[in-house]
């Protein structure tokens, strides 16, 4: 026993190196799974509002080129307004309509702080579960779609961006629907990777790739970026398939999270998928 | 040193938390340049502590580096291991007639050419294990060493500069 003691007073720089090495791995690799620990919540509050007060020096001189931005959304989305579009048929009845229910709602949020040039990249942005966020809600910006949030705390939320190896989600191709998944892992922060799209399926440069809607996280149809490399490679029976991301993730200022209204019904429908 | 007590590293440890969380994390210096001046703090403590008490404070160092960049445990665990190796480097490059009694291993202490030494071994052994883990795998290692060489770079002139230009009152 004497001589166990001895050996541990005489390593003990080893060992509290591989204990504190063990809990750092430990810390990084369940990091990925835990969602709204009490640890995230309360830092997400301190650093959210130092990055806020940091955010708020800087915005002036960003606010600028993004009113010109905005703008211009405002406009493109009051294109689509009912009343912009004139009626062809003065004759039709006007009937009042029940056949759509609102599925999906958006907030509005800034982003506050972003990283893009990492491999693990990430997004604060200055709403939390006081205005609805919840961990696993879809977000896009001006462009099309950014990420989804990871953690909510009560006024900040942290994002996994579509640039995180840990970012995946079905997409497809907007001419034909063939879809696969998207995937980045690591580099430029304008172009992902799509896995696990068949060979069969026709695609060409400049092809308009979309959300297939497929996890509840995004209504289906948002754009997500263009293809800019398509190779199909000997052995393999999906496309070596690069896309060009519509998010520019280097100047995103503004996001808006999707609030899926029907997510519960559809949560509770695919888990009863049965599992062998 | 020895007129401030540990008030000084206290500080120093707030600052460098503060200071690489908020402005130089934002500071854009292309893909491939990521200096992480934060290690400063590490490699500025006296010469006295004890490895384990080094590698604890290294550790609740990282938790909050990493707190600002949302890699939980991927900066602690490069802290905790730069902590480990920081008395063997020391015994590596430890001048002939060893060193004084209330010594920091900083310039002005140690004079510029003994740190340029020893700010590069510490910084690329930080650097190494950082990049490897935050990519975790060591495909395209040529990227990534790029990577660890450039940010490297950046750290050395950045701690260089810092200390030219912060540390001085420490002597007096």
């Amino acid at each position: 026993m004497r001589n166990i003691i001895h050996l541990l007073y005489k390593y003990n720089a080893v060992l509290v190196f591989i204990v504190l090495q063990v809990v750092c791995f430990a810390l990084i690799f369940t990091y990925s799974s835990f969602h709204r620990s009490s640890y995230f919540n309360s830092s997400l509050t301190v650093v959210g509002w130092m990055k806020d007060v940091t955010y708020n020096i800087n915005e002036p001189f960003i606010a600028m080129k993004e009113n010109d931005q905005l703008r211009e959304e405002n406009a493109k989305l009051n294109d689509k307004m009912p009343e912009n579009y004139y009626r062809l048929e003065k004759n039709a009845v006007v009937i009042n309509d029940t056949m759509y229910q609102q599925q999906f709602t958006y907030l509005p949020s800034q982003v506050i702080d972003n990283s893009f040039d990492r491999t693990q990249n990430y997004l604060l942005i200055d709403i939390g579960y006081d205005k609805g966020v919840k961990a696993d809600m879809g977000v896009i910006g001006p462009n099309g779609i950014v990420g989804f949030v990871k953690d909510a705390g009560p006024k900040y939320s942290l994002v996994i961006p579509i640039i995180n190896p840990n970012f995946h989600t079905a997409v497809k191709l907007k001419k034909n629907n063939y879809f696969g998944m998207i995937d980045w892992s690591g580099g430029d922060p304008g172009v992902a990777v799509i896995k696990g799209l068949t060979k069969t399926a026709p695609v060409e440069i400049g092809d308009t790739v979309v959300t297939k809607g497929a996890n509840g996280r995004f209504p289906a149809g948002l754009l997500v970026g263009t293809v800019k490399k398509a190779e199909e490679v000997a052995g393999r029976n999906d496309y070596d398939l690069e896309i060009e991301l519509s998010t520019n993730f280097l100047n995103l200022h503004h996001a808006y999270v999707i609030v899926n209204k029907f997510k519960d019904e559809y949560m509770s429908i695919r888990d009863s998928i049965p599992q062998e | 040193m020895t007129r401030f007590g540990p008030f000084l590293h206290i500080i120093q440890f707030v600052l460098f938390v503060l200071v690489q969380g908020l402005l130089i994390n934002e500071i854009d210096l292309g893909p491939n340049t990521h200096p992480l001046l934060h290690i400063l703090f590490i490699l500025a403590l006296p010469l006295e502590l004890p490895v384990w008490l080094l590698m604890c404070i290294a550790f609740a160092y990282g938790v909050c580096i990493d707190t600002f960049t949302s890699t939980i445990g991927m900066h602690t665990s490069a802290m905790v291991l730069l902590a480990g190796a920081r008395p063997i480097v020391l015994r590596l490059i430890s001048p002939r007639d060893g060193y004084e009694p209330g010594q920091l291993p900083t310039i002005s202490f140690m004079g510029i050419r003994w740190f340029l030494l020893y700010g590069a071994i510490m910084t690329l052994i930080h650097h190494i294990w950082y990049f490897f883990i935050e990519k975790m795998s060591f495909a395209d290692a040529g990227d990534t060493l790029m990577r660890i060489l450039l940010s490297s770079l950046a750290t050395l002139i950045l701690m260089i500069i810092t200390q030219y230009l912060f540390f001085r009152l420490a002597r007096r």
